[in-house]
């Protein structure tokens, strides 16, 4: 039996949610006073920037649940009992060590990830067949501090530790250097340290880190795919208003390295399937140094079946300590509701395409709905634009640009993603505006005419309005080219 | 004020007593401290303003010969915050500080009313007998 046309195109707003992983219970989800290494001032940030179209919900686990208990919640357990659509490791411990402790030498025999939690991660990273999977990874750590003297040197066959002889290893590599991908993003050994001769500061004018004066970045330009191009823009994770970009971040004195494969270099397959590479995309700078530093990488795993990454020099960027100076909620524009939104940017563009499509779903039935009772008799054109002026006022740029690259076909995106030829093809308004009206008349069609519902999917409103987009397109441009021949 | 090694950075966050008619407040201070055989000197400074509240003296002593964990120790912090002497005190435990605090203001001050230097200003001022704890860590 069919159900209406409009009950088979309804879509709810899905839920994001986000696993944060850390080994140190003192990374906990709270803001207490003197909490300084907690994350509930960004939680409270993030849920404050919940994007229109998902909600968000965050679990926090400790791998190691207290002093007494040392890997108790492995991976592979926790993605078994209950699913998830990203994962944000806050990571502390630096290896596995001989003996269990939260107190001096922090780790213990489990603190690396074991080759079935790797299976379990790599598997849950990989798109699935019926389309989703592909979960998004957040990697973060911090600067390295001495080796522990009783490390204990890893002997996963998944990965390699090449460790040996090293005398800083980087806080959080236990958790994160065995990630896949995710984990060749950072710089587990040797420097940065905290030490002032190699240390990475990004503090901003001789300041504190929980001072109000946030560092400033460097913002490089991507195409639509997340590649650098000149003529692009910053990485949509950096949306902040209409035409504004996200560029300040919070500030640290000890910042870990983050790394990509040299740009010329070849790519390892297996690890980087079908060449997509990751790149940096927001610098900082460290006024004692001329290079500037990498502050966030990404990786558009959509590309290449399978989840996206953002890697982060510091998980400073995250903690109480560190947001101490912005109080929250806070004006448009201030550096507060900027890092806010950035925390809930993130969340959108690291959701699996699945999720995301699903949200574009959510995104395309209100807007239909809305317009539908606004707008009846107008062209598509104008359609779009009203719809695109309403997202503006209820949605944050990042998340208008991630839906609408979920629901594009993936060759109109790439004809999109040609900078030089966005000028010849339907406006974004017409391709919205077209698509809302295959769902308007999908809609109206049985109850005005009486009929009996017909089989509908999104997927078909959605290629019927983009094929009418460029029929309409052509049809303009063929008659403009006429008027012009009849002209000359 | 940046504070860089061999200096230790502590970043502690004051909660003052209620009172009657005097809730609760909270400031972060940032600590640069230098100690040498468990003689604390150095300078505190307001964390979010960023200003610099005064010099710091104080003592650390390791509570290992009490047959307590070597680890921890008792340390003791001596400042100004504008027109108030504060006295810390409280146990560290690795990089963990938790302690209690109380501030004295001279009568002749206080009888002046909230005074403060120039560029000591600080959004948080402590009056005569203001109690509280601190907490917070190396950072």
């Amino acid at each position: 039996m069919i159900t209406t046309t409009s009950a088979q195109l309804e879509a709810e707003k899905p839920t994001i949610k986000i696993l944060l992983y850390t080994d140190d219970p003192q990374i906990a989800p709270t803001n207490d006073a003197g909490q300084f290494f907690g994350l509930g001032s960004m939680i409270e940030r993030l849920q404050a920037h919940a994007p229109t179209f998902a909600n968000i919900e965050t679990k926090w686990v400790s791998r190691n649940s207290d002093a007494a208990h040392h890997a108790d919640n492995k991976l592979e357990t926790i993605l078994s009992n209950e699913e998830f659509d990203e994962i944000w490791f806050f990571g502390m411990h630096q290896s596995n060590t001989d003996k269990f402790s939260l107190i001096a030498r922090r780790g213990g025999p489990e603190s690396e990830l074991n080759p079935n939690e790797i299976t379990a991660l790599t598997k849950w990273m990989k798109v699935r067949e019926d389309g989703c999977g592909g979960g998004g990874v957040l990697m973060t750590g911090d600067h390295s501090n001495e080796t522990p003297r009783n490390v204990v040197l890893g002997s996963n066959s998944l990965c390699e530790d090449t460790s040996a002889g090293a005398s800083f290893l980087g806080l959080g590599r236990a958790l994160g250097r065995c990630v896949p991908r995710a984990g060749s993003l950072r710089r587990w050994e040797g420097p940065p340290t905290y030490h002032a001769a190699d240390s990475l500061s990004t503090i901003f004018n001789g300041g504190f880190q929980t001072d109000r004066n946030p560092q400033r970045l460097l913002l490089r330009h991507v195409n639509a795919d997340g590649d650098p191009d000149p003529d692009g823009h910053p990485h949509p994770l950096f949306f902040y208003k209409d035409g504004e970009f996200i560029e300040v971040f919070p500030d640290h004195a000890h910042e870990g390295a983050v790394v990509t494969p040299p740009e010329t270099a070849p790519l390892d397959p297996h690890m980087w399937p079908v060449g997509v590479r990751p790149h940096v995309v927001a610098f900082g700078r460290d006024v004692r140094r001329d290079e500037p530093l990498n502050i966030i990488a990404t990786y558009n795993g959509d590309l290449a079946g399978v989840g996206r990454i953002v890697a982060d020099s510091t998980w400073h960027h995250y903690m109480n300590l560190n947001l101490e100076g912005f109080p929250h909620p806070a004006n448009d524009g201030s550096p507060s509701d900027q890092i806010g939104q950035f925390y809930a940017n993130l969340a959108v563009w690291l959701a699996p395409q699945c999720k995301r499509q699903e949200m574009a779903r959510a995104m395309l039935w209100e807007l239909a709905r809305f317009t539908l009772l606004l707008e009846e008799g107008v062209d598509a054109e104008s359609t779009g634009a009203t719809a695109h002026s309403v997202l503006k006022k209820v949605s944050s740029p990042c998340e208008i640009h991630e839906l609408s690259y979920a629901y594009t076909p993936r060759p109109v995106a790439e004809l999109y993603a040609q900078q030089e030829s966005v000028s010849q093809l339907p406006s974004k308004e017409l391709l919205l505006g077209s698509v809302l009206k295959a769902y308007q008349s999908a809609m109206i069609g049985p109850e005005t005419q009486g009929s009996a519902a017909e089989a509908v999917s999104v997927r078909s409103m959605i290629d019927v309005g983009f094929e009418r987009a460029f029929r309409q397109h052509v049809d303009q441009v063929r008659k403009t080219l006429d008027d012009l021949n009849s002209a000359g | 004020m940046a504070c860089i090694e061999p200096n230790e950075e502590w970043t502690i966050e004051t909660v003052t007593d209620a009172r009657p008619n005097r809730p609760s407040t909270t400031q972060i201070l940032v600590f640069c401290l230098s100690i040498d055989q468990g003689m604390i000197t150095g300078e505190v400074a307001d964390g979010v303003t960023g200003q610099v509240l005064s010099l710091v003296k104080g003592t650390r002593e390791s509570l290992g010969r009490l047959g307590l964990d070597e680890a921890s120790s008792l340390m003791t912090l001596n400042f100004s915050n504008g027109p108030a002497r504060v006295m810390m005190s409280g146990v560290t435990f690795l990089r963990n500080f938790r302690g209690r605090f109380t501030s004295f203001v001279d009568a002749q001050v206080a009888a002046m009313g909230s005074v403060s230097e120039p560029g000591t200003a600080s959004p948080f001022v402590p009056s005569d007998g203001d109690t509280g704890t601190g907490t917070g860590s190396q950072t």
